[in-house]
């Protein structure tokens, strides 16, 4: 049991590292493999994931066409010879 | 050392996300447009100092945080280092899993609910020293050494920052969806 919940310890104290890819090599594997075999930390870790995918999803904004021909005009403009 | 001739074909490509980019630090679309056009002529006009073969990416949103800072950051009233106060670890999750009894189907199901409103005012709301490290991880995708290297912090300065503004992010995106009648009924005051 001791074992167990230290591992859920160390797995929700490095989510972010471990979503992220800043964990080491053989932290990672020791996560991975625990999430392999607990429940309720694979959920914590899928709820996140799925979070961050849906913010980053959610706020990307592209520009319309005319704000990039206006920036493309811009560069013209201010260094003729920038569109090669 | 990078050709100016080889800009436009290199670095352009990353208009779009680089005014994606600067239209939540604006938060404002004239200004967004004011700071890509600032950034790209200064990018252009510093290429030959750019080696190439390295992240040109990275260098671009150096430029772009940089110019933002100098240009905005005098204009805000507000100050720039505000704190946050605390917020409890898996902010969200706890209080998506409180509000039934729900299976994981149901967790995703809220987050589908999120609309791009409540995600951008939710992350335009916090403060522009959590706001920064929080667009350029989890919006633009950078590793935390890369924030470092562009918004010229320590790394355990970005860590600890993307981790404040992460709970912070997901307390104001529960406030925003609430107020828009989503997400539970429990009635509480944070």
């Amino acid at each position: 049991m001791m074992k167990t919940k230290r591992s859920c310890e160390d797995a929700i104290a490095n989510i972010y590292l471990y979503l992220d890819g800043e964990l080491g090599r053989i932290h990672t594997a020791k996560i991975r493999h625990h999430l392999r075999h607990c429940e309720g930390c694979l959920s914590v870790f899928q709820f996140e994931d799925h979070l961050k995918q849906v913010v980053r999803d959610r706020v990307r904004e592209e520009p319309k066409q005319e704000v990039i021909d206006r920036l493309y005009a811009f560069l013209e403009d201010e260094e003729p010879g920038f569109r090669q | 050392m990078a050709d100016q001739k080889d800009f436009e074909q290199d670095a352009m490509q990353f208009a779009p996300q680089l005014y994606s980019a600067a239209l939540r630090m604006t938060r404002n679309p004239a200004d967004a447009e004011d700071l890509v056009q600032e950034t790209l002529l200064k990018a252009y006009r510093a290429y030959d100092t750019f080696t190439a073969g390295t992240n040109l990416k990275a260098w671009l949103y150096r430029i772009l945080t940089n110019t933002y800072i100098n240009k905005y950051r005098k204009q805000m009233r507000r100050p720039t280092e505000v704190d946050l106060g605390d917020v409890e670890d898996l902010y969200l999750y706890r209080k998506v899993g409180g509000t039934a009894e729900m299976a994981k189907s149901a967790e995703d199901q809220v987050l589908e609910q999120f609309v791009d409103a409540d995600v951008k005012a939710a992350l335009d709301s916090l403060p522009e020293n959590f706001r920064l490290p929080v667009l350029l991880a989890d919006v633009e995708g950078f590793s935390y050494k890369e924030i470092a290297d562009i918004m010229g912090v320590p790394i355990g300065t970005v860590m600890s920052r993307l981790h404040r503004g992460r709970k912070a992010l997901q307390r104001a995106l529960w406030r925003f969806a609430r107020e828009r009648g989503l997400a539970g009924e429990e009635d509480d005051e944070d």
